[in-house]
């Protein structure tokens, strides 16, 4: 037998408006499979690394959340990023990502921490990253370059993440004398809204040091955290090209 | 090595019917399966989830107590049965009514049966959604606001005995479908699609270690631990949907064009998983 | 009390939970109003505990002894306050293989989850807002002020979480909560004189700023999905035609988007710093507490023999007391793990004390009779609850480590309690003959 590929007599669809609208529907299914399956994975990844700080507005500090939260959440962007683009040149992978985690983490605190668990949603508000998807998705289409789309688009990711979630926490770091000791609101709806399973010590957030380099930790969490993101990124763009050279292999069957 | 599921010879080419005008036609990924499949797999899981708002509180705080027995410990071995009696006739029926054509089957027919198998993954990933993101986070509700009892908590029974074997049993039928029912996956081992589906059934047996580690040193509630990394990492095994995209992408333009997608490997003529079954199979 | 604690299932819901329950109602067969007539029939009387069955007996014993626990009321309304106050003993002789308070501790409350919002904690006159280091052997005075948010029927227990140990939780009793969930209100009044209700404060800037990113979003993946997405775009790629993919438009789109982002990100940052210049961080509370004043009083207690005669479910004690006080002293009370054994003869029970957590059958001493000052006896003790059993406190035979502790207290004829703490390697008899052999 020859080992030259066998075309198929005839294909499945023979005209080219049934292929316009077949191939429209695989767009549809696959955008609907890929809602369902960015929300499962990427939650998931968020969850387990910085889940704590997401779901408590008083883990939401100026070291931990500012740094750790972009630095973490950008693999997984890169690597799918890298799959749309390099074989669909489609730069939606960080914007659908980050919309997809947003959303699912909005219906557990609506239909878990609030509905199951009676904690207030003012409490366990989830952070946004959509901002920095937008910027690495939009970076990637103007500079077609997976090294500046790395550079800028991980500094902005960085960036934005602290622009736009800090003004969020901000309502809540407003300062009550608590029965003699100044506690922030964040710190009081922690002290007030009881968690058997969380006490006061449990959480990781900036307890001060010797060292301050001007007091306020805020900046040199947003820098460490860009630079970091943009070597992650790069890393992860790694991983995807992983799995995309995964589509060429198939093993023989035992 | 011939494969075991088909010796015929190739026929000659068949002209294939041309495709009828009806205006539904396109959407060769049945919707009925889908809406169907998740519709009951979202009955299911909401069902879960309103047995937790009644009885988690009231009957689910105390491992040792009758009530958490009636109420919880039953519902596990309930689940288990019907876990095990779902498995046995999906994939069995899959598996042993599984066609004797992939030789010979029309373009139009391979269609429409990886319209069914794009189908299965579409509900498989609809399962892992509601296992991974909705009951992933609200074992942090649970397990951030009371004492931890046991393993067998209202959140796990539910999120690591129900919602994972639902995806599991989804996730290995739809695997079975493809084996059995497409040429391209009956002769080969789609590599990024075995991670797809290994890769979070993996998570079941992370649950195990991650409880004896529970039982044993990690005693804060924290999620923020490396015990929990392994979830992490067979997380990201999802990425495996990802190059079985861009394979599902071939194999939509050869059956939609007639031209079929090959890749030179480095020292063969170029390759294809399907000619590799038709070789056999001759 | 199985109706009320079927009305603590039913009660207690926010407005999305009143939704799933309304559904359940709709969707529900005659199945489950079966199974809740069952609960309704079949509920025992106490359901005690919340998680602590489950911790090792010989912890439990040896960790944190709890007394003089007392809850203001059994009944509040949603906003009404409740108080629980108490003392709280950390055994000087802390099981060495877990981390013990002196590194960090946090008081708590065992409830099941924030149907209570805890408005003031103090221990031995330490805001109770700190994770605390606390000493062993030493005594701790603490007063919890709660306040009721959602009702219902639940189980109110102090409760010490210990740093990589976990939680150590205190006696329960069980508290009502009636009224109405949606007239609770959090009112905070800040340092720069902002008055706001912490239950609902915020939630509309942060919802709003949800929502603007969501919708920009929405606008640039919309942007791509009008067009073809999938295999068209393969195919080009594939045919090495993908870099006239990106159009003029798309790079103008693609601007546009970028400086829109920029734009309100940066906007929301000045809208937001102008709004509240004076703020502060999150507040790092850990402290160090001071004990409370050790007793003056030297009793001294040596165990020679504790068994647990399993068929009895009694614990025996012989042991020698030795009375260093000035006055003469008589058993009063043996207490471990939230269990108070009681001399009838020497303390009264209170009656609005859990009664689950007061063994029947009382202390029994013998000789019961006072220890003069200076002098030393040697007395048997038996304290015999079925508690022993179906707490698991004494599941010896599959604990790797078999000890009990407590606290025994004694009694002057004036009254004044002197508190001691006791601790003592217990072996189990199966037998009254293998008792009686020793």
């Amino acid at each position: 037998m020859t080992a030259a590929p066998i075309a198929r007599s005839q294909p499945a669809i023979t005209s080219a408006e049934d292929l316009r609208r077949a191939y429209r529907w695989f767009d549809l299914v696959i955008a609907v499979l890929l809602l369902f399956l960015f929300m499962a994975l990427y939650h998931v990844i968020t969850i387990l690394t910085v889940g704590d700080w997401d779901f408590w507005s008083d883990w939401k500090d100026s070291r931990w959340w500012l740094s750790f939260t972009p630095i973490v959440l950008i693999a997984f962007p890169a690597a799918i990023t890298f799959i749309f683009w390099s074989k669909f040149r489609l730069p939606f992978a960080a914007t659908f990502l980050t919309l997809s985690l947003v959303s699912a983490e909005w219906i557990n605190r609506i239909c878990n921490m609030h509905g199951w668990a009676y904690f207030p949603l003012n409490f366990v508000w989830p952070a946004t990253l959509i901002p920095g998807g937008i910027a690495l998705d939009t970076v990637l289409l103007l500079t077609s370059s997976y090294l500046f789309t790395a550079i800028i688009g991980g500094l902005l990711w960085a960036v934005l993440f602290y622009l736009t979630n800090w003004p969020l926490i901000t309502h809540f770091l407003l300062p009550v004398n608590v029965n003699g000791v100044l506690m922030s609101l964040a710190d009081l709806q922690g002290f007030h809204y009881i968690r058997t399973g969380t006490p006061e010590y449990i959480r990781i957030i900036n307890r001060g040091t010797l060292r301050t380099f001007g007091q306020d930790p805020i900046y040199l969490s947003v820098a460490f955290g860009a630079f970091m993101s943009m070597l992650v990124y790069m890393l992860f763009l790694g991983l995807g090209w992983i799995f995309t050279r995964t589509q060429f292999k198939w093993l023989k069957r035992l | 090595m011939a494969t075991a599921l088909n010796r015929a010879k190739l026929g000659a080419p068949v002209q294939a019917p041309p495709l009828a005008r009806r205006s539904d036609d396109y959407r060769w990924i049945s919707p009925t399966l889908m809406i169907l499949v998740c519709g009951i797999v979202g009955l299911l899981m909401i069902a879960a989830r309103l047995y937790q708002q009644i009885y988690a509180w009231s009957a689910g705080l105390d491992a040792t107590s009758p009530e958490f027995r009636t109420y919880w410990m039953n519902l596990l071995f309930v689940q288990f049965a019907v876990e095990g009696v779902a498995a046995a006739s999906i994939w069995g029926y899959i598996w042993f009514s599984r066609p004797k054509d992939l030789g010979r089957v029309q373009t139009r027919e391979e269609l429409r049966r990886f319209g069914v198998f794009v189908a299965l993954i579409f509900c498989y990933v609809f399962a892992v959604f509601w296992a991974g993101s909705f009951f992933g986070e609200e074992d942090a509700s649970w397990h951030q606001t009371v004492v931890r009892d046991t393993s067998f908590t209202p959140s796990h029974i539910i999120l690591f005995y129900w919602a994972f074997p639902i995806y599991i049993i989804l996730g290995i039928a739809s695997y079975l479908y493809g084996m059995t029912r497409l040429p391209r996956f009956a002769a080969r081992h789609s590599l990024p699609w075995i991670i797809g589906v290994a890769g979070p059934f993996m998570l079941l047996p992370v649950v195990a270690y991650n409880e004896w580690a529970h039982s044993f040193w990690i005693l804060e509630e924290r999620f923020a631990a490396p015990v929990h990394w392994w979830f992490m990492i067979f997380a990201w095994s999802g990425l495996g949907l990802g190059g079985l995209l861009l394979q599902g992408c071939d194999y939509l333009h050869e059956l939609t064009t007639g031209e079929a997608q090959t890749y030179a490997a480095e020292n063969d003529p170029a390759v294809d998983p399907a000619l590799e079954f038709e070789r056999e199979a001759g | 009390m199985a109706q009320a604690a079927l009305v603590q299932g039913e009660v207690r819901r926010g407005w999305s939970g009143s939704l799933i329950f309304v559904l359940a109602r709709l969707v529900k067969s005659p199945g489950p109003a079966l199974l809740a007539a069952f609960l309704v029939l079949t509920l025992p009387a106490n359901a005690l505990a919340h998680g602590e069955r489950a911790q090792e007996p010989s912890l439990r014993l040896s960790t944190i002894q709890w007394y003089d626990t007392k809850w203001s009321r059994d009944q509040i309304e949603v906003n009404q306050e409740l108080t629980l106050s108490g003392r709280f003993h950390v055994m000087a002789n802390w099981p060495l293989e877990i981390p013990s308070p002196a590194g960090l501790s946090f008081l708590n409350v065992g409830v099941p989850g924030p149907v209570f919002i805890r408005t003031a904690s103090i221990v031995n006159g330490v805001n109770g807002v700190s994770s605390m280091s606390l000493a062993l052997g030493q005594d701790y005075e603490y007063r919890i002020v709660l306040r009721g948010r959602v009702p219902g029927r639940y189980h109110v227990h102090p409760m010490l979480d210990v740093r990589d140990t976990g939680p150590i939780l205190g006696p329960g009793k069980w508290v009502s909560v009636t009224g109405d969930a949606a007239a609770f209100t959090d009112p905070v009044t800040t340092l720069t004189g902002q008055h706001l209700d912490l239950a609902r404060y915020g939630l509309g800037p942060i919802a709003g700023w949800h929502l603007v990113w969501i919708a920009i979003a929405l606008l640039w993946l919309g942007y791509w999905l009008r067009k073809p997405l999938l295999m068209p775009r393969y195919e080009a790629v594939q045919a090495g035609d993908g870099d006239r993919l990106i159009t003029r438009t798309d790079r103008m789109a693609a601007a546009i988007m970028l400086a829109l982002t920029l734009i309100v990100a940066i906007g929301e940052t000045v809208l937001t710093s102008a709004a509240y210049p004076v703020t502060v961080p999150l507040q790092s509370n850990q402290t160090k507490v001071p004990a409370l004043a050790p007793s003056s009083a030297q009793i001294t207690l040596v165990p020679e023999q504790v068994t647990y005669l399993v068929p009895g479910r009694t614990v025996e004690f012989r042991l020698r007391v030795a009375n260093g006080s000035a006055k003469p002293i008589r058993f009063g009370e043996f207490t471990t793990a939230n269990l108070r054994f009681l001399n009838r003869a020497v303390v009264k029970t209170e009656s609005d004390y859990p009664q689950d957590l007061i063994a029947p059958a009382g202390l029994v001493v013998r000789p019961d009779e006072p220890i003069a000052a200076g002098a030393s006896e040697e007395v048997s003790i038996e304290a015999t609850s079925s508690v022993w059993e179906t707490d698991r406190l004494t599941a010896l035979m599959s604990d790797p480590t078999n000890r009990i502790g407590g606290l025994f207290m004694f009694y002057a004829p004036d009254g004044e309690r002197s508190i001691v703490e006791f601790s003592s390697p217990i072996v189990p008899t199966f037998t009254q003959q293998m008792r009686d052999a020793r």
